[in-house]
């Protein structure tokens, strides 16, 4: 046989396995340890510090496991989260993270290494992206081989679909649940191909662990049945899907329900019943198959007809019934908007509100995949071309996560992993066919047929080729070749047919194609690396607690006014001192200022957010009962107006304004915001309803004083704010940080005599009251 | 790179063919560097023997150093007629020269220049006093015309006094510089308007220096530094060149004695008296300096033993003591007597280093530090208000002695005294007013006459109390809780030291709320409010390394750090890291602040291996000094090796309570010892060492990686039996 270039051929077949196996191992591990390096980027530009809202609180839920031991968090009421009414954490989380690092913590204390548990915490997402490449790589191992794997590891590792989710300090239950989506789909794939229950047991503990640690388990639950559905569709029952579904889904089920947050979800709400059906839909063809192997073929017809037609009637029946009882949830608003992108906005305006709830934008599918987008489809092309049943899978998740990634940006994570799979198979297979050594040898017409066969199939000369494929990939081949003489479609065909007029031999010759190709590749790879390097550490590894900028002589200037504000809180506030703001502080709130606060980032009642948002939106007048009723000691709001923060709470006001309609129609109304010309304006054409919101009053007191004078501009909405800056009657500035970012209030207690505040403060500035008005009310206002 | 390469050299000597350790190769070799890291011990000094020793080695083996192959100056090897070396007989004198005496000062001088004498005189004023480098400095970036000529001639004077009359180069000043007029040339006409006609001269005149060796630029900011320090008694400068001394521990046991005790002192009261008194308080915001000087004369001769008298508020405040003979350095011994309740008072004996005859007579010093003295009135200020502060004291100073005269003098910070008690129903003491204020001082007496007062009677019948009321422009700072923790680690040959503290600001506490537009306004007309405190600056030791700064919720980036090399061996640092501790937010009155400050040091700058005895002495400090700041309560831990055993340690004065206890950590398996010792009321003054020694053998040295290698290996053992365990159920039988 010719070869491009020349091959060593004095090396044994052990020498040349465990070589191979050698380069894998440390390939893998140097790929972990590229995914944990560029991890590190927040790490080592700010510190070791949790990053965002929702880490946080696992944070501190972590925190709690660490210092009280499990039972204890397992009953933690935490009766300082949305105060006055409380929250049962134990039941309301999925403690899989946070039981992950407590694990982490006791083995590692154990040993007497006193590791304090916020580094455990930071660097656990980093840590299981190792794992992650690890599961990937078994993964992709069973769809084509092992260097399809190591590509795949290599993809997943540093791709930055998948590392906005874990750099280090971005502690959140996805850092752990990409690695248990894809060590569980590879225990299934397993299952199903080795009909093994030991497998099919393991997919069910990696299941049950998913369950624990994040709600996307949904995905899981939905695609196994999904994938198990097509299967039978096809045609493709086997006793080994029946013995892998059923062990999963029997063990996988009663597992998860043990976690309190899903108590009896999977056999009630309509998430799951997808699974169950699948699962009694196999128990019936099983049954099916097990009858026709013992009844003739005639009987077998009508027992088939009588019976589908009956258990069909039966099942939906029971469905319906179930539903209209109450017993099985109703379909849920988060449900619906993933099918309806407009569903959200228009019914719940609160998931509408979350950034990461809005649909991909075109830009971010390139910025988080690179060149992934591209090899993704051919990827998906080549699984149909062995088809076998994990083939299968791969094409359904491709299909359905490209959906949902679509619809949502926070649903890029679970298509991350199914693109890397993909573009690592077509990746692999043009590498194959381009370093494979093989030259086509230079055959008469007559010997082209058998030429063409065994060079025509690249994806065959791994390790084991498949008995079947050489006879299906010549028929193919001959088909291919009938077709192109007929028709010349592609340009292959046509240089093909132009050049011999039968079936041609083919292949690659000499080592220029080879090599242009390859350098093609590897150019494509090494952009890629430095495109996610580039987009980690410029747009993943800001810890949003901490903002950077820089200073005239280019050193860094880290703007810690968030810091700041919360140890004030935490240190010269009295430990009971209820801390009003929008849900998006709460957390934080509670892990860094460790107060009370009224609503937090777990946004479980829409009403008690509204009702900040109403606090917010209306007059002083209007919200300072609702403040006293609710023991509010103090407010805290996000200004970004002096030095350009535009995250602020102006910007953020229009859906407190919205979330508050939504419960009072009547008390407060979007439209009052906006300008006559329907702008949306903080400078003198402001509205009344705006200018007198307490949101608008205490994100500018004083602002205009700090201008001495000059015309004071807010740097977020480049508006002139108005000359005279608001008053506040029932509220005093408390402190505010360096850079203005964070506000806070102290709600004034009522007057000692009696007096509305508005009118004791008047008296006290030496204003005379103004005989017009009628006398105001001596009674405080409760 | 000079002194470093020394030491390699050194340590080849030292060590030779045996230890072959090098310093400096570590930086290129790996493998050194591992080699140095893991030496467990601290590398002391080899003795002399040693050191001949192996240089006799390395000359057997013919590599001695360059520096060794020269020849000294005395021991000069004849050489014989044959070129063989002639061994230089002993006792045989090497004739010299008759010695001149050693010349002291170099004078040199400029050639006379066109300069005028009086142009030139300005020069020659602003070198005069002037070590030489730093005239030569001035000169290099002076903008007179003349500077560079005077740079060159004091360059080439600085020279010249080096090598021929070798004077000391660093000592070198300036020590005189003159100047004096030349030949003048002769004088022209200037024409000018109108017919007039000016003279114009052309003066010439050159400078004269004297070199002569005086003091360093490093002694005249140590004195500098040293008369600063005496003046400040609160504010930012350290005293820890001050040797401390505190009194003796009351001891319990000593209360059977009480009663023998008093009676032996009264029968001693009589053979002193008091020819003045002057009490000096210099207020401060949490820490007020007072110092007491007794004019003492002795009644009888053989006196030895001074007793001094303290009111009882005073020795609760009082956190710190020493008496001095004026003028000397060393403190006297202070014996405290029991405190006994019945007697509003308490004594102190202070032994006298001499025995005092007849009349002759003595000047004791005694300073105090009072903590918790003062307080703010009134108790609340906004932040616009200025911070006023209340001290408040005892009118006499109370001795068991006659006193001729007495006068007690209050320093406030500023002559911003607000008021001040005028004592009544003095007609016994003096005529005169009874107290007095000029500029910031406030002055209570002349009193004269005071009988023995150290009794309770006098103390009912003339004792009153006096208040001064003052402004305060500096935070008053208290640290409400110090845990320290020192960890002493011999495999890293690190020091590491743990604050956290609870940093308080006692001002008045801040009436309304805190507004950033005033702060802001503010600190940029640079009229910061009295009681915030925005930022702290700390004298950390030089050389560390790793020094972190955070607190409950991360690491607070608005600090500054700037570290001074260490110092080298067996000389005393004298410069300082300096850090600006900027808390998160600036801290008002009452406001508090936590936080955490640590870092690593070198162990070899703070420990010591004595050979004699095996045992290690390390010196860790009590406290990182905080100026004008009181620590309420202090606990500062020391953790030692695992496995040390024979522990003992000397606080540089006795702690409220210490004890020691286990403490386990990085992958201990028994455990280290912790002492643990706890204060109260520290000052600037307290920022002492404790000394610590112990013995580490061998055995606990190696410990722990024995431990972490049989860990390591039972595991691979376990995973290797593991492997090749089968736990199927059905053999397959392919």
């Amino acid at each position: 046989m010719p070869t491009a270039y020349p091959l060593p051929t004095n090396l044994s077949p052990a020498t040349v396995a465990n070589t191979a196996s050698l380069i894998r191992i440390v390939a893998l591990a140097l790929i972990s340890g590229a995914a944990i390096a560029s991890r590190l980027f927040a790490v080592i530009n700010f510190e070791s510090i949790i990053h965002e809202f929702d880490p946080w609180f696992n944070y501190r839920a972590t925190r709690v496991l660490a210092s009280k031991g499990f039972y204890e968090f397992w009953n933690w009421f935490d009766p300082t989260a949305w105060y006055p009414l409380g929250r049962v954490v134990g039941g309301t989380l999925y403690p899989g993270l946070m039981a992950t690092s407590g694990v982490i913590y006791n083995l590692l204390h154990a040993i007497n290494l006193p590791v304090d548990i916020r580094n455990i915490c930071v660097l656990l997402a980093p840590g299981f992206s190792a794992l992650t490449a690890w599961a990937t790589y078994m993964f992709t191992k069973e769809m084509k081989d092992a260097s399809a794997g190591l590509l795949a590891a290599a993809f997943i590792g540093i791709v930055p679909g998948y590392i906005s989710r874990s750099v280090a300090g971005s502690y959140d239950n996805e850092a752990i649940a990409i690695f248990l989506l894809m060590i569980t789909f590879y225990c299934w794939i397993k299952a199903l191909k080795q009909g093994s229950a030991l497998f099919g047991t393991v997919a069910a503990v990696f299941y049950f662990y998913m369950v624990a640690a994040w709600g996307g388990y949904a995905f899981i639950t939905n695609m196994i049945p999904l994938h198990a559905l097509v299967l039978i569709l096809m045609g493709r029952f086997s006793s080994r899907l029946y013995v892998a579904y059923s062990s999963w889904y029997a063990i996988g089920t009663l597992a998860s329900m043990q976690v309190p947050f899903v108590g009896f979800q999977p056999v009630k709400t309509s998430e799951h019943m997808a699974a169950l059906g699948v699962f009694g839909l196999l128990q019936i063809v099983a049954f099916a198959q097990l009858v026709r192997s013992h009844v003739s073929s005639h009987q077998f017809q009508k027992l088939l007809a009588t019976g589908v037609i009956s258990i069909g009637i039966l099942g939906a029946m029971a469905f319906v019934l179930l539903t209209y009882k109450g017993w099985i949830a109703p379909w849920t608003g988060r449900f619906y908007s993933l099918w309806d992108t407009g569903y959200a906005k228009k019914y719940i305006p609160i998931i509408a509100s979350v950034s990461e709830h809005q649909p991909t934008a075109w830009p971010s599918f390139f910025m988080d995949l690179q060149f992934l987008v591209f090899l993704f489809p051919a990827g998906v092309i080549l699984c149909f071309r062995e088809l076998r049943d994990e083939h299968l899978f791969v094409i359904i998740y491709a299909v359905v996560a490209s959906y949902f990634a679509g619809v949502m940006v926070r649903l890029m994570l679970t298509l991350t992993p199914v693109v890397c799979v993909a573009s690592a198979v077509a990746l692999s297979t043009l590498l194959d066919t381009f370093v494979d050594p093989t030259e086509p040898e230079v055959v008469d017409d007559t010997r082209s047929e058998s030429g063409a066969s065994t060079i025509s199939a690249p994806g065959t000369n791994g390790a084991a080729p498949s008995p079947t494929t050489p006879a299906t990939t010549s028929k193919k081949a001959k088909k291919a070749a009938a077709a192109a003489a007929e028709h010349p479609t592609t340009l292959s065909d046509i240089l093909a047919s132009s050049s011999t007029k039968t079936a041609k031999p083919k292949g690659i010759y000499g080592l220029d194609t080879r090599i242009m190709v390859v350098l093609n590749t590897i150019c494509m790879l090494a952009f890629f690396v430095s495109h996610c390097t580039w987009v980690t550490s410029s747009a993943y590894s800001s810890p949003s607690v901490v903002l950077a900028s820089s200073n005239p002589d280019g050193s860094q200037h880290i703007i810690d006014d968030f810091r700041e504000a919360y140890y004030w809180l935490r240190q010269n506030t009295p430990e009971d001192a209820v801390v009003m703001s929008w849900w998006d502080y709460g957390y934080q709130i509670a892990g860094m200022a460790d107060r009370p606060t009224l609503v937090d980032n777990n946004t479980w009642n829409n009403t008690h957010i509204a009702t900040v948002g109403k606090a917010m939106s209306s007059s002083e007048e209007v919200a300072y009962p609702i403040l006293r009723k609710h023991d509010v000691s103090y407010i805290l709001v996000i200004f970004g107006g002096l030095i350009g923060y535009s995250g602020d709470d102006i910007n953020k006001f229009l859906w407190m304004v919205r979330i508050a309609q939504g419960v009072w129609p009547d008390e407060v109304q979007e439209p009052s915001f906006f300008t006559p010309q329907g702008e949306y304006k903080v400078d003198d054409n402001a509205s009344p309803a705006m200018r007198n919101s307490l949101m608008y009053k205490m994100s500018y007191y004083r602002f205009v004083d700090l201008f001495g004078g000059a015309q004071a501009m807010d740097r977020v909405r480049q508006q002139q704010v108005p000359k005279v800056g608001p008053t506040l009657d029932y509220l005093d500035e408390a402190f505010t940080s360096e850079n203005w970012i964070v506000r806070i209030y102290e709600v004034k207690k009522e007057d000692s005599l009696g007096r509305d505040l508005k009118s004791a403060n008047a008296f006290a500035q030496g204003k005379k009251r103004k005989r017009s008005k009628p006398t105001t009310r001596r009674r405080a206002i409760l | 790179m000079h002194q470093r390469r020394c030491k390699v050299v050194c340590a080849m000597h030292i060590h030779g063919a045996v230890n072959n350790f090098l310093y400096s190769a570590s930086f290129l070799n790996p493998l050194n560097w591992v080699k140095e890291k893991l030496v467990p011990s601290i590398r002391e000094k080899p003795s002399q023997e040693e050191v001949e020793a192996s240089k006799k080695q390395a000359a057997k083996e013919g590599n001695r150093s360059v520096f060794e192959a020269t020849p000294g100056p005395l021991v000069r090897q004849a050489r014989g007629k044959w070129g063989l070396a002639i061994p230089v007989k002993k006792g045989v004198h090497v004739p010299n020269k008759p010695h001149k005496p050693r010349p002291t000062a170099h004078k040199y001088s400029t050639a006379n220049f066109k300069i005028s004498h009086r142009k030139l005189n300005m020069l020659g004023r602003q070198i005069a006093g002037k070590p030489v480098d730093y005239a030569i400095l001035q000169m290099q970036f002076s903008e007179k015309r003349a500077s560079s000529r005077i740079m060159n001639m004091l360059a080439t004077a600085k020279d010249h006094a080096v090598r021929y009359k070798r004077l000391s180069e660093p000592k070198l000043v300036v020590a005189e510089s003159w100047v004096s007029k030349g030949p003048r040339g002769p004088k022209r006409l200037e024409p000018r308007g109108r017919g007039h006609f000016g003279i114009r001269t052309h003066p010439n005149s050159k400078l004269t220096v004297v070199l002569k060796e005086g003091k360093t630029v490093e002694e005249q900011k140590k004195e500098e530094r040293a008369r600063k320090i005496r003046k400040i008694v609160s504010a930012a400068a350290t005293r820890e060149d001050v040797p401390i001394r505190n009194p003796s521990p009351t001891s319990l046991g000593a209360a059977v004695h009480s009663e023998q005790l008093w009676k032996l002192a009264e029968s001693k009261f009589q053979s002193f008296e008091n020819t003045a008194i002057v009490r000096t308080v210099e207020l401060g915001g949490s820490v007020v300096h007072v110092t007491t000087t007794y004019a003492i004369k002795a009644t009888q001769p053989g006196a030895k033993v001074y007793t001094i008298a303290l009111g009882l508020e005073e020795k609760q405040k009082t956190s710190w003591l020493e008496v001095k003979v004026k003028g000397q350095q060393t403190p006297l011994d202070v014996v405290h007597y029991p405190l006994d309740t019945s007697r509003n008072f308490q004594l102190l004996d202070v032994a006298l280093p001499d025995v005092l005859s007849l009349n002759s007579t003595l000047n004791l010093v005694l300073e105090t530090l009072q903590t918790h003295a003062t307080f703010p009135w009134p108790k609340q200020a906004s932040q616009k208000e200025d911070q006023a502060l209340k001290y408040q004291t005892d009118l006499f100073v109370l001795s068991p002695y006659h006193t001729g005269v007495q006068r007690t003098k209050v320093k406030a910070p500023t002559p911003r005294v607000i008021s001040y008690t005028t004592p009544e129903n003095l007609q016994d003491f003096t005529l005169d007013a009874p107290a007095s204020k000029q500029g910031a001082t406030v002055t209570y007496g002349p009193y004269s006459d005071i009988p023995t007062s150290s009794n309770n009677k006098f103390i009912k019948e003339h004792q009153q109390p006096i208040t001064v009321h003052y402004f305060h422009e500096q935070p008053v700072l208290e640290i409400s809780k110090l845990t320290r923790t020192a960890e002493i680690s011999h495999w890293g040959a690190n020091l590491n030291i743990q604050d956290n503290l609870v940093l308080h600001n006692a001002g008045p506490t801040l009436k309304g709320h805190f507004s950033r537009l005033e702060h802001q306004s503010q600190s940029y007309f640079k009229r910061p409010a009295p009681h915030a405190l925005p930022a702290l600056t700390l004298h950390l030791p030089p050389g560390i390394r790793n020094t972190y700064y955070y607190d409950l919720i991360g690491n607070v980036s608005t600090s500054r750090l700037r570290i001074a090399p260490a110092a080298p061996k067996n000389q005393r640092a004298s410069r300082y890291s300096v850090l600006e501790l900027r808390p998160r937010y600036p801290i008002l009155g009452g406001w508090n602040y936590t936080f955490t400050l640590g870092w690593d040091a070198p162990l070899s700058d703070s420990a010591v291996y004595d050979r004699s005895t095996g045992k290690y002495i390390v010196e860790v400090p009590i406290m990182t000094p905080i100026p004008g700041a009181v620590v309420n309560s202090a606990e500062v831990s020391i953790v030692l090796p695992e496995g040390a055993t024979g522990v003992e340690f000397a606080p540089p004065f006795p702690a409220v309570a210490n004890r020691i206890s286990t403490h386990t950590t990085y992958l201990d398996s028994m455990g280290r010892p912790m002492l643990t010792f706890e204060y109260e009321n520290l000052t600037i003054m307290h920022a002492q060492s404790i000394f610590v020694s112990y013995k580490v053998p061998l055995a606990a040295h190696l410990r722990k990686p024995f431990v972490v290698g049989v860990a390591f290996f039972s595991v691979f053992a376990l995973a290797i039996v593991g492997r090749r365990i089968n736990l199927t159920i059905h053999q397959k039988t392919l």
